[in-house]
This record gives structure tokens, C-alpha cells and sequence, in this order.
């Protein structure tokens, strides 16, 4: 964990001196004054997106969830806004953002938001399979809308880095299965398929998703515990916090135990992860999932 | 490697699962027999009293607050929250001489709070209420041994202590007033009985979530198949207990086929809920409801020029509503130019409260007057229920339904209760106290089927439950027009009843000299109030208890006539709902309460109060 912080300061520092030189040059910070600077995201992905390019959200749905489901380092002055379902719109108008970011889910307060202010929708789980592609072209296009093009080009880069990263470390595991899932109890977990949003990573990175079949439109489907033993040499990672009353269960679960990828430990969990973001969270994944294969003794 | 997982299977989960589903059904069981012999009531069980959602309540606050304190204190948790319920419930009745009408009512009202406290819990924590959706359900799953080691101690204690208390129990069987003449302490025996069947349904919760209607059933079919004795009933119910529960857990398994796991409390209410409405069929004349103690309330001096004072009182409630708001550190109104925006947002939702507060206590009115008990109401009758339920399925069937497939759902939905009185009603001659228990049958279904589908983890049900919590979120105007299509003829209609409203209850004797064909005005009012329901269970949601409230409110203040309590319980629910309305906007700013838990949350100790000063 520390040898990611490490990394990522590492990067952000690198990040912060290009666009010291660069500045100037592109014309920057012209460009930066220009677009709009008051956003609101509904969607999560889209906020952190947001927060990848520099720009720090007026407000955000359930800022609670959001530090416990996808990053706790949010900064403590984005506005909470009530639930994802229903934002609250006297404080959103009373917030006054020139930008408001979703996804089409809420197509119906879709004319209600744009009285508050313009509404850019970002379509990431569309169904076609390609929830990666779409994260990078969302951050593209939010970047250009907000005027933030040279930080979308550094983040991309920083993509790439993360991904050769993982790429070099996961050299020695090259064709290893691997079940990417979410625990739901003791028994029962959301399975990530192949048209998830971290299946680029796995792609790059040449280890095989061992639940190699779509899922839903958000890439998952729900399954027993008793399906992971099909590959009996699979990492399990599990993606995002394992509720404390499953953990307690799962401690003295027999079953849970003698699943083959326990007895040889490698289960392994990425507590702060959102598997329905965009790009900032694949590259989350990616540098857990670097971690995670360092720390794997190389006869595992 | 293969073969390991499957012995471990076997031994950990498929082995433990038996021994689970025969000990919680004899613990239920035996639980069950001997509440309803404490009680001397064949209606009493841990589902039907509340004991299990009280338990089930307390478990779900712990997982979501305190998730550290259930490695060890979980038994105990589930205890404290059963006693809680259990004392609520046998309080309340204590005070009437354990009506069973009382005792199923606070029951029912309990299971219904615990409910709406769910769902608040899942709006608001999300991350935790999908697993907890599913464990309360009522699943059998286990995953070692633990469960049936807190069971078989539990149930062994618990059947040594009913064989301790089984004279006395028996005499208790004969009247309190023959056990008291044989040396009895009837008070000390029930106390002692019903605390075992507490702790022993809160352990059982504990372990498999709420598990319902095995209390009810078991020692039902055991006096149906010949248990005529104290002893014998103590006997077979666990038995029949132990098999039913057997019996249910291998259909749920078999009809999730392996990939979903179909909680078992699901076929266990689905099996339970018909035996309940047996029960009532049986259920003896002498145990009703008393009448209303109405002469009591002195009528109110003219009482139009109160209804119509309360009416111009909602003007300046509603330009509040409209306008104040109470944003953390600043309360104040708004008048700039913002208003405009704010009108167009808040005006909707203000609306929808004020036509549900509007429909709801006209269904009420109609109702209360027409079984002549001033509990029937939509939401007690199962009415707001069945029409929820009719609305969901329409949802899961066609994602993109229209409104007002919607609301056609709902009234058939509605009707589904309906029928079951009138079926019922035929043979008791609409017996007030049937109605009610009927409707209790099809609340704890439809709240069963519900929970169901929520533990199935369906997205499209995410939105579901923002309606089912009552949420006037996204009310727009056309669906405010597509209600008032339905529901103004409808109120009017009520309006045009008024004489058979007035002469209803004055008894079916009374009604039938003074010319009122009895059965068919019930139909029409029992459609219209139907109607009426549905309306309003699309606004704000099933469950909001205004359609019980208002019209009482409107009864307690003098309003004695039918026309007087319509248009009073009307104004009186308004302004209700307006103030709801505000309150769900403020009290957890940014986070809107949905309208209809702002009510529940509200209507609950109403109605417990209620329970408590009523003799």
C-alpha cells in the first residue's frame, strides 16, 4: 500500500512540474480560466474523473460512500448532496454550479438539472462492453469541456505508466486465472466478467479473467461462493470492502476455508474500490493489482 | 481437490443445514404452542406478535452501527429486540384482556415499523443492505456448526421448562379465573412462558433471520390432526415444526436451482399466510372487537365552521411549505427570484402530499365507517399493500411501463385483498375483526414478497424502493393529472355514499330497515376505497398510516357525521402531509426522508397510543 502512495506522489509530483513548464506554452492557463470551474457529478466515476483532471467538484451524491466505496483521499471542502438517487436540488441550485456531470440514469430529472445549470451526460456502462474505452473518452471529453486537455494528456500518460508497471510485474503470472469479484456475505459474491470495467487492466497485464463470460450491463453477475473452485490455481481479489459482519462469518467458515485459493492464501482484497467508476479507479486497480503480484512469493 | 470442497460441503453446510431447519422449525413451533396457550390465543406466534421483526430490527441496527459487537453479542442483540417487541405487543394487549384483535393489531403495527426502519436503513446504507436484505429474508445457509450449537441448548432448556410449567399450562387452557381458583399464578406462569418463547425466537432469529408463520402453522396442524391436550400439542407442534421447516428449506433450494439462493422464510410465508386466514374463519364471534366508544367524544359545535377554519389554516401552511426553508444553521424563507425554481421543484411534491392527504383519509372514512371500526383502514386492511405489490410486478414485468400501467396494476393489485374479504366477509357477514385479520394476512405476504425481491439484488428493483419507501422525489405534474383522472370521480363517489356512511353504522339491522341494500353498497365502497388507495400508494408509497389517522383525528375533535369526517379527516391529512412534506425536506438535510416514512415514523406511536387509551 505505502509503495503505491509512494508511486503516485512520485507521479502526481511529476505531474505538477510538467504542467509548471508546460503551462505557459500551451496557453493553459488562459484555457483554464475558460471552461466551466462550479461542477456537480451525480456519478462517482465521473467525479473522480473530475478529480484526475484537477478539478475539484462543487458537490458530490453521498460523499460518505463515496470516501468508503472509491477514495478516501476526497477533499473535505466537496459539498454532500444527498443520495445518489435523489440529489437534492434546492441545494444544488442554491450551490449555483455552472456544469452538472451524469450518466443516463437520471434521464428522468434530465430537464429538471438542466434549469440548474448545463447537463453533460457520460455514458460509461452502456452495454457495449467496453466500460474502459468509454472511462478514457469520458476523461477526454470532460477535460476538453472544462478546459483541462493538458492535465487529460498527463493523466493519460500516467495511465500508461501504471499499466506498464503492472505489466512488468505480472510477467512471472502471465496466463494465471484470476476471479475478480465482490463479496456480498459469507456465501454469495458479485463475479466480474469480461465486460467489466477492469478487464483492460487484466488484458494488458496477461493474466486471464478465470470467469471468462459477460455479465450484466455493469459487467457482473452474482454467483455462490462454490464457483470459484473451477480454477483451482486462480487469484481471488476481491474488489471494494467486505462488510465487517461477513468478515466475522467468513473467519469461521469452513466452507470459505477449504476453497483451494485459501488454503494456499490467495484471496486477497482491495478494500477502497469502485468497480462501477472510470479511469481513475482501473488505474487504482492497477496499482493494487501490482502490489498484490509483488507480494506473491514467485513459486505461488 | 475437487472432492474436498464437496466432503467440506457436506459436512460444514449441507449437514448443519438439516439439523438448523429441524431445530429452528421445532424452536418456532414450540415457541408458537406456547404463546398461544399463555395466551389462550390461537393466533399467537413470534411472526404474528412482532417478537421476530423486533429481533430482526435489532440484528439490522447492529450490522450496519456496530457490525464488532455481533462476533460474540448477536444472540443477545436478537433477545433485547425481541423482548422489546414481545413487551410492546403484550403490553398493549394486557390492557384489553389479550384481545387477539389487539394483540395481531400491535403486532402487525410493529412488523410494519420494523419494516419502514429497513427500508430507511437500506436508502441510507446502501453498501450494507444487500447482505442484510437477504439474511432477513430468512435463510438457512450455514457455514459450520455454530448455529446448530447455539439451537440444540436453546431449544432443550426452552422444552424442559415447558415440561416444568405444563400443569399449570394446561390450567391456564380452562379461563384465568378456574387456573386462579387451583392455586395458579396465572400472571407469574404467562410471564415466565412467554419470556422462554422470546428468548427462544430471538436466538432462532439470530441464526437464521426471520423465519415466519412456523409458530402459527405447527401448532395448527397439530390440533388439526387430533392434538386435543396441552401435552400432546407440546409435543407434536415442534415435531410438525422440525418437518415443516425441513420440507420448506428443501423447496427453496430446489427452486433456486442451485444458482440463487430463494430465502426459505419466503415459502414459509407464502405457505403460512392461507393457514392464518383458516384461523380466522374459525376464529369465535365472542372475541371481537368491542364497539366504538364514539358517544364519548362530545360533538363539536359547529362543526363545518371548524373544518373550513382548518382548511384556511393549510393556505398559509402550504405557502410555507413552499417556501421556508431550514438549511443547516439558517431557517428563512424565500422569496427572490429563485422562488420561481423552487416552486417548480417543491410545488410537485407538495401536491402529491396534499392529494394523498386528500385520499387516504377518504378511503379511511369510508372504511372505518363501513366495518364500524375506527381501525380498518388502506393500510391495515392490506389494500395499500396488494396495490404496491400489483405496481412492482408491473415494474419487473415492463421495465418501461407507463403511469398509468402502473396505476392499473396497482388497483389490481388492490383487489386481491378485497376479494379475500369479500370471500370471508360472505361467511362472516363482514365481521370487522375478519377484515382486519384478513388484511394483516395480506400485509405480511406482500411484505414477505417484497423482501424477496429485494434480496434478489435486481437493479431495476433500486428504484422500487425509493416508491415503496413513499418517495415524492420525482412526482411530476403528469402524474399528479394521471392520480386526480382516477381519483377525484372516486372521492366524489365517496361523497355521494355519505347516507349509507352515515346509516352503516348503526348496525346491518338498523341499515337493512332503513332500506340500504347491504351487500352491494360494501362492494361499492370497498371498489371505491380500493380506488382510492391505489391513488395514493403510487404518490407516497403503502405504508403511511394517514388513512388510519386523519379520520380518526377528525372523530376524536366531534366530527360526527359522514360528511363532517370526510371533509375534516381530508384537512386534517393535508396538513399533515404538508408538514410531513417539510419535515422530509429538512430533518436530514441534504438527505430527503421519502414522505411516506416521515408518516410512519409519525403514525406508529400514534397508533400505539392509541391502542393503550382505548378500553
Amino acid at each position: 500500500m505505502s509503495s503505491t502512495q509512494t508511486r503516485r506522489d512520485f507521479i502526481a509530483a511529476g505531474i505538477m512540474a510538467a504542467s509548471a513548464v508546460l503551462a505557459p506554452a500551451s496557453g493553459f492557463c488562459v484555457e483554464q480560466a475558460s471552461g466551466p470551474q462550479r461542477i456537480i457529478a451525480l456519478d462517482w466515476g465521473l467525479a473522480e474523473t473530475l478529480l484526475a483532471l484537477g478539478v475539484k467538484p462543487l458537490a458530490i451524491p453521498e460523499v460518505r460512500g463515496y470516501r468508503n466505496l472509491v477514495d478516501p483521499d476526497l477533499p473535505e471542502t466537496v459539498q454532500d448532496i444527498g443520495l445518489r438517487t435523489e440529489p437534492n436540488l434546492e441545494l444544488m441550485r442554491r450551490l449555483d454550479p455552472d456544469l452538472i456531470l451524469v450518466n443516463p440514469g437520471y434521464a428522468g430529472i434530465a430537464d429538471i438539472l438542466g434549469r440548474i445549470a448545463s447537463v453533460e451526460t457520460y455514458s460509461i456502462f452502456d452495454g457495449s462492453g467496453k466500460p474502459f474505452d468509454n472511462a478514457r473518452k469520458a476523461l477526454v471529453q470532460i477535460a476538453t469541456v472544462t478546459g483541462r486537455s493538458e492535465q487529460a494528456r498527463l493523466y493519460l500518460e500516467e495511465t500508461t505508466v501504471a499499466l506498464e508497471q503492472l505489466k512488468a510485474s505480472a510477467n512471472d503470472f502471465r496466463g494465471r486465472p484470476v476471479y475478480l469479484v465482490t463479496m456480498i456475505d459469507e456465501r454469495h459474491l458479485m463475479i466480474h466478467g469480461n465486460n467489466g470495467l477492469f478487464q483492460h487492466v487484466l488484458d494488458v497485464a496477461g493474466l486471464r479473467n478465470a470467469w471468462d463470460q459477460a455479465g450484466n450491463i455493469w459487467g457482473y453477475s452474482n454467483a455462490g461462493i462454490e464457483r470459484l473452485k473451477s480454477e483451482p490455481d486462480a487469484l481471488v481479489i476481491n474488489l471494494g470492502p467486505v462488510p465487517a459482519h461477513v468478515q466475522i462469518a467468513l473467519k469461521s467458515s469452513r466452507l470459505w476455508s477449504s476453497l483451494p485459493f485459501n488454503r494456499r492464501g490467495q484471496f486477497h482484497t482491495i478494500p477502497s474500490l469502485w468497480t462501477f467508476g472510470a479511469l481513475p479507479s482501473a488505474v487504482r486497480f492497477s496499482w493494487s493489482l501490482t502490489d498484490i503480484l509483488r507480494g506473491i512469493p514467485h513459486a505461488g | 481437490m475437487q472432492g474436498e470442497y464437496e466432503r467440506v460441503l457436506f459436512y460444514y453446510s449441507d449437514l448443519p443445514r438439516f439439523f438448523v431447519s429441524l431445530l429452528a422449525g421445532a424452536s418456532l413451533a414450540l415457541a408458537g404452542a406456547i404463546s398461544q396457550m399463555a395466551l389462550r390465543n390461537p393466533l399467537a406466534s413470534p411472526t404474528t406478535l412482532g417478537t421476530a421483526s423486533g429481533a430482526q430490527l435489532a440484528l439490522t441496527l447492529a450490522f450496519t452501527f456496530a457490525p464488532s459487537a455481533l462476533s460474540y453479542g448477536s444472540p443477545l442483540i436478537a433477545f433485547a429486540g425481541a423482548a422489546a417487541a414481545t413487551a410492546l405487543a403484550f403490553g398493549l394487549a394486557s390492557r384489553r384482556g389479550f384481545s387477539p384483535v389487539v394483540l395481531i393489531l400491535a403486532g402487525l403495527l410493529i412488523n410494519l415499523y420494523c419494516g419502514s426502519a429497513q427500508y430507511a436503513l437500506s436508502l441510507f446504507r446502501q453498501e450494507e443492505a444487500l447482505s442484510v436484505y437477504i439474511w432477513s429474508a430468512g435463510s438457512l445457509l450455514q457455514n459450520g456448526w455454530s448455529g446448530a450449537i447455539i439451537l440444540t441448548p436453546a431449544f432443550l432448556v426452552a422444552a424442559l421448562v415447558t415440561a416444568i410449567f405444563l400443569r399449570p399450562l394446561a390450567l391456564i387452557g380452562l379461563g384465568d379465573d378456574s387456573a386462579h381458583s387451583l392455586g395458579i399464578s396465572v400472571r407469574t406462569v404467562r410471564l415466565a412462558l412467554l419470556l422462554v418463547a422470546t428468548v427462544l425466537t430471538g436466538l432462532v432469529v439470530s441464526v437464521v433471520g426471520v423465519v415466519g408463520f412456523v409458530g402459527l402453522l405447527a401448532p395448527w396442524l397439530a390440533r388439526l390432526t387430533g392434538a386435543r391436550t396441552a401435552s400432546s400439542q407440546l409435543l407434536w407442534s415442534p415435531a410438525i415444526g422440525a418437518v415443516f421447516l425441513w420440507v420448506a428449506d428443501q423447496a427453496a433450494q430446489l427452486a433456486g436451482g442451485g444458482h440463487y439462493e430463494v430465502p426459505t422464510g419466503i415459502i414459509t410465508a407464502f405457505l403460512g399466510a392461507p393457514i392464518l386466514l383458516v384461523l380466522l374463519s374459525r376464529l369465535k364471534r365472542e372475541q371481537s372487537v368491542e364497539s366504538e366508544g364514539s358517544n364519548l367524544v362530545r360533538k363539536l359545535p359547529h362543526p363545518w365552521l371548524w373544518i373550513a377554519s382548518i382548511l384556511t389554516l393549510l393556505v398559509p401552511a402550504i405557502l410555507f411549505g413552499l417556501s421556508a426553508n431550514w438549511v443547516p444553521a439558517s431557517f428563512g424563507f424565500v422569496f427572490d427570484p429563485v422562488f420561481g425554481d423552487l416552486f417548480e421543484w417543491r410545488a410537485p411534491r407538495l401536491f402529491a402530499a396534499l392529494l394523498a392527504g386528500m385520499l387516504l383519509p377518504f378511503a379511511g372514512t369510508a372504511l372505518q365507517r363501513l366495518f364500524s371500526n375506527s381501525m380498518a383502514s388502506p393500510e391495515l386492511l392490506g389494500v395499500s399493500s396488494g396495490a404496491a405489490m400489483g405496481m412492482v410486478l408491473v415494474l419487473l414485468l415492463v421495465p418501461s411501463a407507463e403511469y398509468q400501467l402502473q396505476l392499473g396494476g396497482g388497483v389490481a393489485g388492490a383487489v386481491i385483498p378485497l376479494a379475500m374479504m369479500l370471500l370471508l366477509g360472505a361467511r362472516s357477514k363482514f365481521a370487522p375483526e375478519r377484515m382486519l385479520l384478513a388484511g394483516v394476512a395480506t400485509t405480511t405476504v406482500c411484505g414477505a414478497v417484497l423482501t424477496a425481491l429485494m434480496a434478489s439484488g435486481d437493479p431495476r428493483l433500486w428504484s422500487i424502493r425509493g416508491l415503496l419507501a413513499g418517495s415524492t422525489y420525482q412526482t411530476t405534474w403528469d402524474q399528479l393529472l394521471a392520480v386526480s383522472a382516477v381519483a377525484f370521480p372516486a372521492m366524489f363517489g365517496v361523497v355521494l355514499c355519505f347516507r349509507w356512511l352515515d346509516i352503516l353504522p348503526l348496525g346491518v339491522p338498523t341499515a337493512s330497515a332503513l332500506g340500504v341494500r347491504i351487500s352491494g353498497t360494501r362492494i361499492a365502497i370497498l371498489l371505491i376505497s380500493s380506488v382510492l388507495s391505489t391513488g395514493a400508494t403510487l404518490l407516497v408509497g403503502p405504508i403511511s398510516f394517514i388513512g388510519l389517522m386523519a379520520p380518526q383525528i377528525a372523530r376524536l375533535l366531534g366530527l360526527r357525521g359522514s360528511l363532517q369526517q370526510l371533509a375534516g379527516s381530508a384537512a386534517v391529512g393535508m396538513m399533515i402531509m404538508v408538514l410531513a412534506d417539510w419535515f422530509g425536506r429538512y430533518l436530514m438535510f441534504p438527505y430527503q426522508i421519502p414522505l411516506g416514512l416521515v408518516t410512519t415514523f409519525i403514525g406508529g406511536p400514534y397508533l400505539i397510543w392509541l391502542l393503550w387509551i382505548r378500553r
